[in-house]
């Protein structure tokens, strides 16, 4: 199911090359005696980029000129950051100015951003990527963001000669109005000299309501405070967990069992829950493998579920953000005992299922529901059987996502393969409405309560692995793959992330060798910067640690998840209003997903990346007008597409030509134009509204008319409709095992046009086509190719569906990425499908399977 | 209080006014300027970077408290440092040589460490300091002090000058460990201590008897030096290894500590060892080398780098009859602990591996026995246990994995403390008459090859031919003379005509497989019986298994390697029970990654024998010890009973 991995051998080879003329360990000192800096000088990049300590690959990162330039929404932060570098030794302090909003006169205050002091680690070895390398061996990479007050109290606010020193500037647009602020901020050299350093941040007019969608859960380590901070107690324990819930990463603290209680959760609940950023209580409970529930163990389990039901209020619904993390049963799929005890633990009435009950017996028998109403009874019961337990898995194990309600959790990477991902999304939808079908079975109608998360629960993980090219928080791997992990969750439904240690600051076994936890990038073996993600303050006098460059990048990765839910809300908010169904964000934003990444490997291109979170910005603006325009492409009953164009407003304008529109009424409109006549810049202009946009080149690739060219292979069947094909794909059993083991039935399409698109879109219906039920249910797997007539041919995608009975079908939607492929070298498509598997030690045929394929479009 | 008292090293109630006349406290001292009498600070406690310079070696979840600076119990500048215990237990801060307040010291020359330490609590209490000779924590010289409640102590460590001399260039730092005291556990939580003047004075002298033992430490390391290097290793070098085996244990065990290069000796022994283990001639029923407890001055049994615990030779305890003593093991408390045979045995040609185990450590325990293989038994506290388990599972290990789970009760899991005895380890096997009678009767159940006239005529006796072909290899010559040409000429016709059929064994019923679960407890050791339908099978007596669990359920595990490419296999399987039962046949292996599509399920029917069929993609996994068949009764009826298992029988190709 799973495609395979672009192999980029020329980039290995020349990276070992490179890495091996960098002097293996050599020092920071000694690379940079070898290159001297033609002059000082200070210049930006994207805040995504590391830019190492050491001046000579200065030439590797894109210069984006010598000021600062950030755009973010209301109410978050967002970083951005400049280099200077030195030909002679300088102390240094930066000067903050209030920035100015020139047509509002409005003030982003200087207090609103922080400026912090790059630190560098040197790395003595790349511990990963064995296909690219972003940085050698020797190299000092920024990680340790320092204050600047703190760097200038401990006397670090020093730059070496031949030196580059990095500056990250974190803005803060909490309770700021939307607009562009301009100003100048000084860097000044030994106290005399000042380096003037534009800056421009751009508000934008959009802001999140409420909790983000996206939990987390940051193990917090007690053991490791006191290497770090000389202090475990209770004060700093929430200090760390105030500082972790700043950055969105909602903490999880590890300490001892005797420390945990349902009271002391519940206090630490009640303080982190000002901090919006909130959104994953984390239960202190750890289920060992012989975890039984009936035991006085299940009875402790349970009682911190019961806690957070009393404590909930209509406000303050706690119990829709409470998790369990059983992190015995990590990475279960790696150990025989943790995978043996497993499917006991999660599987349906499991011993995690009757924890959850045992809670709802409890409040039950402590007469918590009586007076209370049905409506809220079937909530909290709901809320409750729902609880996600994050299950980490380092591979995709089939039986256990097809079978165990869990919440499965996934290495990142694991996610690179859309029919693995298929299964995933399909059965974490399946686990939670089965969960609140059954709840809600035991309520009266009017009381049955809403599924706050509808496509279920499932998160992902980074740790050791995986690295480059996937997501990661190595300090060895490029930062703007975490920032790009927010993009690729939202667009997967991913909605948990997790990460098992955010504070080693000693080695993870003995700390025999002299540790410095500012200094060691590698404390456990396994990566640079794995388990930890922040530095101890103590040491300069603060009392809460400090974050690295990774942290922020993941925080603003969330942040930009966050504003992928504004867009998400609001097409869902606009929808409704016009009564339009079918419209699904996802699909509106694809193709700004298909730019940014290829599931689980984004692009390398910082420049792309920002551009495209622009777009995204655009099109939020473009949702909030004060007519609501609300447009978007659909394929007509022609085949064609129209661009159908709702708002408030009769009157309607589209690149300067009057429309009909439609009352439908409630003082809602709507138009529907031929869209191949506005491909380009388009305008639409309501009574009170105005919106510019530029429109694709929507295309109808194959409506499978009379003379389209579409056939299948021997013994498949194929009915031809307008619009669509109705083919049962049948299995061939050959003269040999080999040959039947390699033949794919197929459907192919010729004399198919995809030229210049970045995107090719279908939906599909599967059903059962046995004449006779042979299976309790049929899986339908297929890989999708583009080919040629020279005989070209590459894999762009694939998917997968189960009917579990004759009368049932399923339909999907299905989006393949284009982007980065020569599309003019084809003008086939072929679709494949699998001919037999094993059963009983015999090849075993696939039963018929029915799909119904409507026409395929690209834009 | 378990802690050893030495009231030697004790110097109560002194001031450090008295003592610090000569301190040198620049940071940017050289170890080298360092002369004899100098007192170095190690950590004089005055600043927050004082503080940071303090390092944890063993961070764990107890350890919870607070350090900050204080201008209370001062002895030595203006400041000391308070410490608070948060959460009841013993915190080590270690200090590196290399990064002192005085700077780097050179501890070759450290006469001895000081330090004053106030007990603010109502307690009377125990420290210990500790000179670690490398990174890996390896204790040099250490010693425990008394810290009588509201009092200042002011202590001072004697260092042995030869120790640190003959560990130069190894010894990284010293530590200081505040024990919480062992009564009014839970009480002592909250309360401070105040330590200040860390430091150590320079210029140590050999004491008379370190004058006594340095010619013979010298002996013992030129006497290492000189062995040949560790693959020039041979038989001839025993006398030499056991000479200095015999010196080292005359050293009172201070001296044994700071051979230098014992570690170098220990590589050759266990070369050596890998040598006198092969040239051994294996006893037919016993193997007697494998059940020493300790040789050549070290236990056979060694606890890996990242074990926390301590092994010993203890005499005093005899666990079977015969035993010379017994290894005994002290659990650390802070992390699981794994153990190697200190050369990898060989249980070639044995049935058993037969042991014996104390536990002592206070409380329920869990022992792991390979742990990727699922082996595992439970012991009750004081309970000493005789284990009998089959030898092929050793076939291949070379270690064990003790993991003390303190599982029951409050379902805490946590890293164990006390004790566990070992037994010796030994291997049994059948006599030599025994092995004659089994290889004659193999034989004479052999079929006529002429009366089977049909293809698959052969299937019911695949095992009985396997069987007879296995006992028939695996006996020495004398043994195999008891089979006549005519019984052998009687094989190779049966074998043709398998071969010929395209039929297999891919895996015999001889070995014996293990009960994942509670081993030796509801699982008797399995028997080769034949039978009229499948040959050679194994017996396995279910007793009842898990009453106190739900579902019954049993694991039997597959112990040998399949053999052969088929496209398909078969099993049969009969079940004693009256209900049906659910079986799985799965693979287990450590390489989880196909774990979730390669299985099998069958039910079998109560009463009778039950082929069940076993995807290739199954076996295609080796499975030494990593498949299994897992067994259920989902209608919560007991597994009572004797069950048989046929061989695996490889079905042909057909194509």
């Amino acid at each position: 199911m799973k495609k395979s991995r672009p192999l980029i051998w020329s980039l290995s080879f020349l990276s070992l090359m490179l890495a091996s003329c960098g002097g293996g360990s050599s020092s920071a000192s000694s690379i940079s005696s070898q290159f001297v800096p033609s002059e000082e000088s200070v210049w930006s990049t994207y805040s995504t980029a590391k830019v190492i300590q050491q001046p000579n690959r200065n030439s590797d990162f894109v210069k984006t000129g010598n000021d600062i330039k950030v755009e973010m929404m209301k109410g978050e932060k967002e970083s951005g950051q400049v280099i200077f570098t030195s030909k002679a030794r300088h102390s240094f302090d930066v000067i903050k100015t209030d920035l100015v909003d020139e047509n509002t006169g409005n003030i982003l205050p200087a207090s609103a951003v922080e400026v912090f002091v790059q630190r560098y680690l040197q790395i003595e070895v790349n511990l990963h990527s064995t296909t690219k390398l972003f940085f050698y061996a020797g190299e000092s990479i920024p990680d340790f963001l320092l204050p600047l007050e703190y760097a200038k109290s401990s006397g670090e606010n020093v730059v070496e000669a031949n030196m580059n020193q990095g500056f990250t500037f974190d803005f803060n647009s909490e309770g700021m109005e939307a607009g562009v602020y301009k100003g100048e901020y000084q860097l000044v050299l030994d106290g005399k000299e000042t380096i003037a350093i534009p800056v421009e941040v751009k508000i934008w007019d959009f802001e999140l309501k409420g909790r983000s969608n996206l939990q987390s859960c940051w193990l917090v380590y007690s053991m490791y405070m006191l290497p770090g901070e000389l202090d475990a107690s209770e004060k700093m324990l929430d200090t760390y967990a105030d500082f972790l819930t700043d950055y969105k990463a909602n903490p999880y603290l590890i300490q001892p069992k005797a420390m945990n209680s349902p009271e002391a959760m519940m206090q630490d609940v009640k303080r982190l829950w000002n901090n919006k950023n909130y959104n994953t209580i984390t239960i202190p409970y750890d289920f060992q493998l012989d975890y039984d529930a009936s035991t006085k163990e299940g009875d402790l389990a349970a009682s911190y579920i019961v806690k957070i039901a009393e404590s909930s209020t209509e406000e303050n619904f706690y119990l829709d953000y409470t998790i369990f993390c059983p992190s015995t049963y990590d990475e279960a799929d790696m150990f025989a005992p943790k995978a043996a005890a497993s499917p006991a633990f999660f599987k349906k009435g499991g011993s995690y299922q009757q924890t959850l009950e045992k809670a709802i017996k409890i409040l039950t028998d402590k007469g918590y529901f009586a007076g209370k109403s049905e409506a809220w009874s079937a909530r909290v019961k709901s809320a409750i059987r729902a609880i996600p337990n994050p299950f980490t898995n380092v591979n995709y194990v089939e039986e256990w996502t097809k079978n165990l309600p869990a919440t499965f959790c996934p290495e990142i990477n694991v996610l690179n393969s859309q029919s693995t991902l298929e299964v995933y999304k399909d059965f974490a939808k399946k686990t939670i409405d089965d969960i609140y079908e059954s709840s809600n079975a035991q309520f009266s109608d009017l009381a049955k309560t809403k599924n706050p998360r509808p496509d279920g629960n499932l998160w992902t993980y980074t740790c050791v692995n995986p690295d480059y090219p996937y997501p990661s928080h190595h300090i060895d791997d490029d930062n703007l793959s975490m920032r790009e992990a927010g993009w690729m969750e939202k667009s997967y439904h991913v909605n948990g992330y997790l990460y098992y240690m955010a504070n080693m600051y000693a080695y993870e076994n003995k700390g025999g060798k002299f540790f410095d936890p500012y200094t060691v990038p590698n404390r456990q073996g396994g990566a640079n910067g794995d388990g930890f993600i922040m530095y101890p303050g103590r040491k300069y006098g603060s009392s809460k640690p400090f974050p690295s460059n990774r942290l922020m990048t993941y925080r603003d990765g969330l942040e930009d998840y966050d504003m992928l839910t504004v867009y998400q809300n609001k097409v869902e908010e606009l929808a409704a209003k016009y009564g339009v169904e079918g419209i699904d964000a996802d699909d509106l934003i694809q193709d700004l997903y298909n730019k940014m990444f290829n599931f689980a490997v984004g692009t390398e291109d910082h420049s792309k990346f920002f551009s495209i979170r622009s777009k995204l910005a655009e099109r939020i603006e473009r949702l909030n007008t004060q007519d609501d325009i609300f447009y978007f492409a659909k394929k007509a009953e022609s085949g064609k597409f129209n661009l159908e164009i709702y708002s408030d407003s009769a009157s309607l304008e589209v690149n300067g030509k009057n429309v009909r529109t439609e009352d439908i009424g409630d003082g809602r409109f709507h138009a529907s134009i031929d869209i191949e006549s506005n491909v380009g810049p388009i305008n639409i202009k309501t009574m009170h509204s105005e919106v510019n946009d530029t429109l694709s080149n929507y295309k109808n690739v194959s409506h499978f008319g009379a003379d389209s060219s579409v056939s299948v292979s021997e013994e498949s069947s194929l009915a031809k409709k307008d619009g669509s094909i109705d083919a049962v794909i049948r299995s061939v059993r050959k003269s040999t095992v080999a040959k039947t083991q390699k033949f794919r039935p197929s459907i192919f399409l010729e004399n198919v046009d995809v030229k210049g698109c970045s995107e090719l879109f279908f939906d599909f219906e599967v059903y059962d086509a046995t004449p006779t039920i042979v299976a309790d249910k049929i899986e339908t797997e297929f890989t999708v190719f583009l080919v040629g007539k020279n005989g070209a041919e590459t894999e762009i995608g694939g998917n997968y569906a189960m009917a579990t009975s004759q009368e049932e079908t399923i339909k999907k939607h299905m989006t393949l990425n284009l982007e980065g492929i020569d599309t003019s070298k084809y003008d086939g498509i072929t679709i494949e499908f699998k001919n037999c598997v094993i059963v009983d030690g015999d090849l075993a045929l696939l039963p018929d399977r029915g799909i119904r394929i409507s026409d395929i479009g690209a834009r | 209080m378990n802690k050893k008292n030495l009231s030697l090293l004790l110097v109560s109630a002194m001031f450090a006014t008295g003592c610090g006349g000569n301190v040198a406290s620049s940071a940017t001292s050289e170890s080298s300027k360092h002369k004899d009498g100098d007192e170095c600070l190690i950590n004089d406690f005055e600043t927050e970077s004082d503080l940071a310079m303090m390092r944890f070696p063993y961070p764990v979840h107890e350890a919870r408290g607070k350090f900050e600076l204080s201008d209370q119990h001062v002895t030595h500048g203006s400041k000391s440092v308070k410490f608070t215990n948060i959460y009841n237990s013993s915190f080590e801060m270690q200090h590196f040589f290399a990064h002192c307040a005085s700077g780097s010291i050179d501890p070759s020359n450290v006469k001895s460490i000081e330090i004053d330490i106030y007990n603010d609590s109502p307690y009377d209490t125990s420290a210990a300091f500790t000179i670690y000779n490398n990174v890996e924590l390896d204790i040099l010289l250490q010693a425990t002090f008394d810290l009588p409640k509201q009092e200042m102590t002011h202590v001072v460590f004697p260092l042995s000058k030869i120790a640190l001399d003959f560990n130069a260039k190894t010894v990284v730092s010293s530590s200081l460990t505040l024990y919480t005291p062992n009564t009014d556990y839970d009480k002592f939580v909250g309360y401070t201590f105040y330590l200040d003047n860390w430091k150590a004075t320079m210029g140590g002298e050999y004491t008379e008897e370190d004058k006594k033992y340095q010619p013979k430490i010298n002996s013992i390391t030129e006497k290492i030096s000189a062995l040949p290097k560790q693959d020039s290793i041979s038989l001839k070098d025993e006398a030499a290894l056991e000479e200095i085996a015999k010196d080292y244990c005359s050293l009172p065990d201070l001296y044994r500590r700071i051979v230098p290069n014992y570690s170098e000796y220990k590589a050759k022994l266990s070369a050596f060892t890998d040598l006198k283990l092969a040239s051994m001639p294996l006893s037919p029923v016993r193997n007697v080398y494998m059940a020493m407890n300790e040789f050549y001055g070290s236990t056979q049994l060694i606890p890996t780098a990242s074990t926390a615990a301590e092994v010993f030779f203890d005499d005093s305890v005899k666990l079977n009859a015969g035993d010379k003593g017994s290894t005994k093991v002290i659990f650390s408390g802070t992390m699981h602990s794994q153990f190697n045979f200190h050369s990898p045995i060989s249980t070639n040609g044995y049935d058993n591996v037969h042991f014996t185990v104390k536990n002592e450590t206070g409380h329920y325990t869990r022992v792991w026995i390979n742990y990727a293989s699922l082996i595992y038994f439970d012991m009750e506290e004081g309970e000493t246990a005789d284990f009998v388990m089959s030898a092929s599972l050793f076939g291949a290990q070379d270690f064990w994995v003790i993991d003390q789970v303190k599982a029951k009760g409050d379902g805490t899991v946590v890293a164990g403390t006390g004790s566990i005895y070992i037994g010796e380890i030994y291997c049994t096997g059948r006599s030599e008459e025994e092995r004659k009678a089994e290889l004659s009767e193999a034989f004479n159940h052999l079929p006529d090859p002429e009366a089977l006239v049909n293809k698959d005529d052969i299937i019911p006796h695949l095992s009985t031919i396997e069987m007879a072909r296995k006992r028939y290899d695996e006996s020495p010559d004398d043994i195999k003379q008891t089979i006549s040409n005519t019984l052998y000429s009687r094989l190779l016709a049966l074998e043709n005509k398998r071969d010929v059929g395209g039929y297999g064994i891919a895996f015999n019923a001889s070995k014996y497989p293990y009960n994942r679960y509670y081993y030796g407890e509801n699982f008797e050791t399995l028997t080769g019986v034949l039978d009229d339908a499948y040959g050679y099978v194994q017996k396995v007596i279910l007793n009842d298994p898990r009453s106190d669990a739900g579902v019954p359920e049993q694991a039997i595990g597959f112990t040998d390697e399949i053999r052969g490419s088929y496209l398909g296999y078969q099993m049969a399987i009969y079940n004693p029970t009256e209900s049906p039962v659910n079986c799985v046949v799965r693979n287990t292996n450590w390489d989880w990654d196909k774990y979730e599509s390669y299985f099998t399920y069958a039910t079998l029917l109560p009463g009778q024998w039950n082929v069940i069929n076993i995807k290739p993609e199954l076996l295609r996994i080796s499975t030494d010890g990593k498949a299994a068949i897992f067994l259920s009764n989902p209608e919560m009826i007991s597994l009572r009973g004797e069950w048989k298992i046929s061989s695996l029988f490889g079905l042909p190709h057909f194509c």
